[in-house]
């Protein structure tokens, strides 16, 4: 109980100190804020061991609200999942944290930075440890405000600000879907406790599988299940609520890697998950799941290609593989993609602060086409980064490739098409990654003598959260390996999962495929990486400044910019609903309000003379009736006292 | 009660004579006195029934037709508090000006009128009240209006907010009429009931004189210039607490009486009043005028806590309570903010402003608190009552409480696209020369900050005291519907 609690303040303690110590701190902030974290992690620590031996357990708080029947507490449910979770936010924000110190040094809002930084620990960590839809969804708008201080944190650029409002109105248009679920969940369970409402739906799969007529119609489910995943959808930038998440990148980098790759976009995979019995009971909403999750990958992954800026094809790339997990959800693989978005923690977070440590080096260049050639400048970055690029397209034994491969085979089983559509994205992946980190480390150097002569390695602040997400982007790998190296035994994490409520009364599905099935999935997926890899790398390599500023053309013109949907958006959708605002105030206040205005005034002219409630309908008249009618009452009342 | 509601008055009347050197001074202890007084009111309040209004039922007036009674309900002590809460925040800001001793009479003389209609329980007591309360802000907008065509917006709102309330006197006179009831109590008045085409022409005259005051698409002409033209103060007051009579007298005095569910006339105010919302908003996304973007915001929101009130659930009540006082909260602070930015810059127009964030740190982290209040972010007071409210409509009906939803995202939109454009960017013109804002100031914004936390956190608070006169409404609406 303790443990939960310092847990949760840790970081909002963090978040006051630096907020209200502000510039004074100076860069004493960075450690607060990293201490802050860091107390949360080591409370993780204990948590899980905790719920290890004794099981999943309930902190609550305090009431918040009841509404009749119903009754919305400030409770903590501590369990496998969020205790994964938990872990991942936590570690990894504790290394961003000990890289933003480096980072951010020379930043005069270094406290600021700090405080908003903690403020979304404590707002994830909400998140995922509510035990209520309500809980959830004051994290869910918690996170969701600290990445808009963030993404404009530097807040004198007008567009950064553009950016950071963006993000904030979609990820809203995505919480009204969610709002919406949760209001459908209260009319239909009575009950907005996470737990409650995965009994009864635990009971209602019971009943649906012995062949009965279930608790509730199968399009109630539906309903709820697309309401909630729209909020994923939002938060989890899919389509077509993806585009605000290549603009968070304005955002300082070590944000970019903590909140818009490695926890706050993984939110609504892990609401699918935590919800997990509500979505089997309705195939429809996992069918368009998987739907929509395949078509984000494709397509994040095809803008990628085409991308110069580092942290946006990063960013593309984040939506590409989130896409990956909700292909994995929509199959009902709930375990591997948990077991995607950890990896994907790891390697994406490694490769984010890598790109930082580049950005840092080259002072503030983005561009990939002005890099080049850094491979002997900053070895620790290039050696990091290339294992985080190994790990992203899947190389043999990385963590990436198993959690790439389960999600794959898993696919396989499901259907043959899928798999190969899932085989392209990953293709695609290859291509993109491998074009980056070569045209960022080797051929020549390509930026200008200036920059040259500033080239440096990164402070040990920043190499060492390097150091430890590259180990960790080797071997995550061990946290649940295939069937056919360990039996089914060695997938530790599928284990520890499945003990959450949601997925406890889901049936396993049984039919593995044949071991050697999945050793011939796995030496396809390896052939792969290793011809398209090693094709685009001599490609890349070759290419001179020349041939990379050759202007576009026909589709890869197209994807530079972004297949246009920024643009389509802004026609279709914010221009109409500004004209509909103008529209209102400039025609319908002026001509239609208005005369509705004057015209009830000449109605009710009448009509007082008519009901003769005073004789004349003179106004001077009824204001001496009003101000006779005070004086009296006045008196009396006076006469009274 | 006695003392509550005459000590306004007594200082109106001081107020009106002072010489102008010492009013200032003494409006401010007396007003800051009321506040704390309303406070010890609220804490010693013991919720009960909705009509047992026990703790404060004395006669005021008696005389040979009965009796005159006035008390406080759950919801209208809720309404008492917020009124003391805007004159004290009218005289804070009022410190930064120059008015003359009359200006302060006024502003005392209304909240004497406004806790007169919170707590009437007689009709035509209520009615009174309600005509006086509109007196002051004639004058405080007229005397110290500003603009061109200052004298048009007045007419206007003075024709507008006058025949409408008319409609109010004559729904009342009708009822007596119909039901050939003595007495304007609202006990006796409740044993009655109408019926047919009365029925809905009652409340149709209620919706219509209420709803200027709200005001309801489409009876809000008179709102947005007027605003613009009213002095931050008169804005405030009207924006804070005026607004509030009109909810309040939907609560008190339409709801009670509605017999007949009347299916046809709650659907059709509740779309317009959803309307309403989304109309507001989506004017709001474009203006250049603070005060205009505030005053369509307005709109928006009260849009909303009327729909939850017309989805007669009790969820709805408890949301609109709730949501009448965060709002009262809420405007009075943003009001404030656009106040002291017209002081400090010369200019409220957004496309004048830019980089406020840059000259006053600590001004724009409390502005930005309260515009997060105003979007409704969960832990912030706009969150709990807006998704009560919400809730309701969705519950009433699912595709409207779906459009409804709507504002949250359009809310976000047009707040964050001002707080963007003044306070964010680089430095502007006007801005560069921006005065530093005063402790009083920051002050008074921060404990509206710390309102908004204390409520977002804790909303329980206010829910349990308005607890038992929702479900008296609810039940009372199921008792004659079935």
């Amino acid at each position: 109980m303790i443990l939960a609690k310092i847990l949760i303040l840790s970081p909002i303690i963090g978040f006051l100190i630096n907020l209200i110590g502000g510039k004074k701190l100076g860069k004493v902030s960075g450690i607060i804020g990293t201490a802050a974290v860091f107390i949360s992690f080591i409370c993780a620590l204990l948590m899980y061991r905790k719920v290890l031996s004794t099981g999943a357990y309930d902190v609550p708080l305090f009431t918040w609200m009841h509404i009749s029947t119903i009754h919305i507490g400030f409770n903590l449910w501590v369990d496998e999942l969020s205790t994964w979770m938990m872990l991942i936010i936590t570690g990894i924000g504790t290394l961003i944290h000990l890289y933003s110190i480096g980072y951010m040094s020379h930043d005069k809002g270094i406290g600021r930075f700090f405080a908003y930084l903690n403020l979304f620990i404590f707002s994830m960590l909400m998140l995922v440890l509510g035990g209520n839809f309500i809980m959830l969804f004051i994290g869910w708008e918690g996170v969701g405000l600290c990445s808009y201080l963030l993404i404009g944190f530097w807040f004198k650029n007008v567009e950064y600000g553009h950016a950071a409002r963006k993000a904030f109105i979609m990820n809203r248009i995505g919480d009204l879907g969610l709002l919406l679920g949760i209001f459908l969940c209260i009319q239909t369970f009575g009950t907005i406790n996470f737990n409650e409402i995965n009994s009864i739906a635990a009971e209602d799969l019971a009943l649906k599988a012995s062949g009965q007529l279930g608790l509730f119609q199968p399009y109630i489910y539906t309903a709820i299940t697309l309401c909630l995943f729209i909020g994923a959808m939002g938060k989890s930038a899919q389509i077509p609520l993806y585009t605000w998440l290549p603009d968070a990148m304005a955002g300082p980098t070590p944000v970019s890697a903590l909140i818009h790759a490695a926890t706050m976009v993984t939110a609504g995979i892990y609401l699918v998950v935590r919800n997990a019995a509500l979505f089997e009971l309705a195939p429809f909403t996992l069918d368009f799941i998987l739907v929509i999750g395949m078509a984000t990958s494709i397509l994040g992954a095809l803008i990628g290609l085409f991308q110069n800026d580092i942290k946006k094809v990063l960013a593309y790339s984040t939506v590409s593989q989130l896409g990956l997990m909700f292909v994995a959800l929509g199959v009902g693989a709930y375990t591997s993609a948990m077991f995607h978005l950890t990896t994907h923690a790891f390697f994406k977070a490694l490769l984010f602060l890598g790109a930082g440590s580049l950005i840092h080096a080259m002072s503030g260049e983005q561009n990939i086409l002005s890099m080049g050639g850094l491979k002997n400048k900053i070895k620790l970055t290039h050696l990091t980064f290339a294992i985080g690029t190994l790990a992203i397209i899947g190389a043999p034994f990385m963590s990436g490739f198993f959690s790439k491969d389960e999600i794959l085979e898993k696919l396989y089983n499901h259907s043959p098409i899928i798999w190969g559509f899932a085989l392209a994205s990953a293709a695609i992946t290859i291509i993109y990654m491998v074009r980056v980190y070569t045209l960022t480390f080797s051929g020549k150097f390509r930026g200008t003598k200036e920059q040259e002569d500033h080239l440096h390695e990164s402070p040990s602040s920043m190499t060492l959260p390097l150091i430890i997400l590259a180990i960790l982007s080797v071997f995550g790998g061990v946290l649940n390996l295939p069937h056919i190296i360990g039996g089914g035994s060695s997938q530790k994490m599928a284990i520890w999962l499945s003990k959450i409520n949601s997925l406890k009364s889901i049936p396993a599905h049984v039919n593995h495929l044949s071991h050697s099935m999945e050793i011939m999935l796995m030496l396809i997926a390896t052939a792969l990486v290793v011809v398209l890899g090693s094709l685009s790398y001599f490609k890349y390599k070759k290419q001179t400044l020349a041939e990379l500023n050759e202007p576009r053309q026909g589709f890869s013109l197209w994807g530079e910019h972004k297949f246009y949907v920024d643009e389509l958006y802004h026609n279709v959708f914010v221009k109409p609903l500004e004209s509909l605002g103008d529209f209102f105030f400039y025609y319908l206040e002026h001509y239609f309000i208005q005369p509705i205005t004057f015209g009830s005034y000449r109605i009710l002219y009448s009509a007082g003379k008519l009901l003769r409630i005073v004789q004349n309908g003179n106004i001077e008249y009824y204001l001496v009736y009003i101000a006779i009618g005070a004086v009296l009452v006045l008196s009396l009342s006076m006469f009274v006292f | 009660m006695h003392l509550i509601l005459i000590l306004p008055l007594v200082v109106a009347i001081i107020a009106f004579f002072m010489p102008h050197k010492l009013v200032k001074e003494f409006s401010l202890a007396f007003s800051g006195a009321f506040f704390l007084l309303s406070l010890y009111v609220l804490f010693q309040y013991n919720p009960l029934n909705y009509y047992n209004f026990t703790y404060y039922n004395e006669i005021f007036l008696a005389g040979t037709g009965g009796s005159l009674h006035l008390g406080l309900d759950s919801i209208g002590v809720l309404m008492f508090v917020l009124t003391n809460f805007v004159v004290f925040y009218v005289n804070i800001l009022a410190r930064n000006k120059s008015y003359t001793s009359s200006f302060y009479g006024c502003v005392f003389l209304m909240q004497f009128a406004l806790i007169g209609v919170f707590s009437s329980l007689n009709a035509i007591l209520f009615y009174f009240f309600w005509e006086l309360a509109l007196l002051p802000i004639y004058y405080i907008v007229y005397q110290w209006g500003s603009g061109k065509d200052l004298t048009k917006a007045f007419v206007r709102f003075f024709v507008y907010t006058f025949v409408g309330s008319l409609f109010i006197l004559t729904a009342f006179i009708l009822f007596a009429v119909e039901t050939k009831t003595t007495s304007f109590e609202i006990t006796e008045m409740a044993k009655n009931s109408l019926a047919g085409p009365t029925q809905i022409l009652f409340t149709l005259f209620l919706i219509i004189g209420f709803g200027v005051k709200i005001p309801i698409f489409p009876l809000h002409s008179w709102q947005g210039n007027t605003y613009r033209k009213a002095p931050a103060e008169g804005t405030i007051l009207l924006s804070g607490i005026m607004l509030k009579m009109g909810l309040f007298g939907l609560i008190r005095w339409l709801v009670p009486f509605q017999e007949e569910s009347l299916p046809i006339i709650q659907k059709i105010i509740l779309a317009l009043a959803i309307f309403g919302t989304i109309y507001g908003a989506a004017i709001a996304l474009r203006r250049n005028d603070m005060k205009l973007i505030a005053a369509f915001s307005s709109l928006s929101h009260v849009g909303l806590i009327a729909a939850g009130i017309f989805s007669y659930k009790y969820i709805g009540f408890q949301g609109a309570a709730l949501q009448m006082l965060v709002h009262g909260i809420n405007i009075v602070g943003i009001f404030y903010i656009i106040d002291i930015i017209e002081r400090s810059s010369g200019t409220r127009y957004l496309s004048e402003l830019g980089g406020i964030a840059s000259k006053a740190p600590v001004f724009s982290t409390l502005a930005f608190i309260i515009i997060l209040g105003s979007i409704a972010v969960p832990l912030t007071n706009g969150f709990p009552g807006e998704f009560l409210l919400l809730m309701s409509v969705f519950m009433y009906q699912p595709i409207l409480g779906a459009i409804a939803g709507i504002t949250i995202i359009l809310g976000a939109a047009y707040m964050l696209r001002v707080f963007q454009r003044a306070f964010m960017g680089e430095v502007s013109e006007h801005v560069s020369e921006f005065q530093p804002v005063s402790n009083g100031d920051l002050y008074a914004l921060g404990f509206i900050v710390v309102l908004v936390f204390l409520l977002g956190i804790y909303p329980q608070y206010v829910l349990d005291l308005t607890a038992n006169g929702s479900q008296y409404l609810t039940n009372l609406l199921e008792l004659k519907n079935n």
